[in-house]
């Protein structure tokens, strides 16, 4: 699974830790899913999509 | 999303005092943990006999399914206190706590699972005896402890990792 937060991310201006606070989980686990070793929940993955303002398919893609 | 229910974040620093505490006991006078005291070398009567309550017991060369028997529970005590401390360090909340330390803790308890069933099965063919006996006792907290050490390492590796941001 691959993912684009650190493009949405930098799109929208915000740091790992502004992320973290608006979705409610640590730097720790922004930073664990933008290096790939971390595939979040439904729940949260939602969250991201919702203070991206897309669709959550546009954050996570399948690798081929 | 948690599915464990954990403790405040504060009984983690008491599950440590009380292991430290237990370690320090058992290091400077091995001998409480066979309900043997001992003080600067010389044997004393312990003020922990009492009587107790025992389950299938040894009455005379008989097993007996319950009888009441003198013993001293300072070992007893002892070991209520290390798995006391293991549990409340394996199982108080951390600092960040949320889906992916949840995560990590699940890694950390598989993984200990997996590392304390070889320790005993290595024990199982190299100790024997009375210091088979005594592996066994650690072995009632060897998991939690490994735990509570698989646990602090990942999340230790993983906040190494935070100094990668742009």
């Amino acid at each position: 699974m691959k993912n684009s937060i650190k493009v949405e991310r930098a799109k929208k201006d915000l740091t790992q830790a502004k992320l973290a606070e608006l979705v409610g989980v640590s730097r720790q686990t922004i930073n664990a899913m933008e290096l790939g070793k971390y595939v979040p929940s439904t729940t949260l993955a939602l969250k991201l999509a919702k203070i991206f303002e897309c669709r959550v398919e546009d954050i996570f893609q399948l690798e081929e | 999303m948690n599915k464990i229910k954990l403790l405040p974040r504060s009984l983690r620093v008491v599950g440590l005092a009380l292991v430290f505490f237990c370690f320090g006991l058992f290091v400077t006078d091995p001998e409480v943990v066979f309900g043997e005291m001992s003080f600067l070398g010389s044997e004393i009567q312990s003020p922990w006999k009492v009587t107790v309550p025992s389950l299938l017991a040894d009455d005379h060369g008989e097993t007996v399914l319950f009888k009441w028997e003198e013993n001293d529970i300072s070992n007893e005590i002892l070991l209520t206190l290390m798995l006391l401390g293991t549990y409340l360090i394996a199982f108080s909340k951390i600092k960040e706590e949320d889906e992916f330390s949840y995560q990590l803790r699940m890694e950390a308890m598989s993984q200990a699972h997996l590392w304390n069933g070889l320790l005993l099965l290595l024990a199982n063919w190299l100790f024997y005896d009375g210091i088979f006996l005594y592996i066994m006792i650690w072995g009632l907290f060897s998991f939690l402890l490994i735990f509570s050490l698989v646990f602090a390492f990942k999340i230790r590796n993983y906040r190494k990792d935070l100094s990668y941001e742009e």
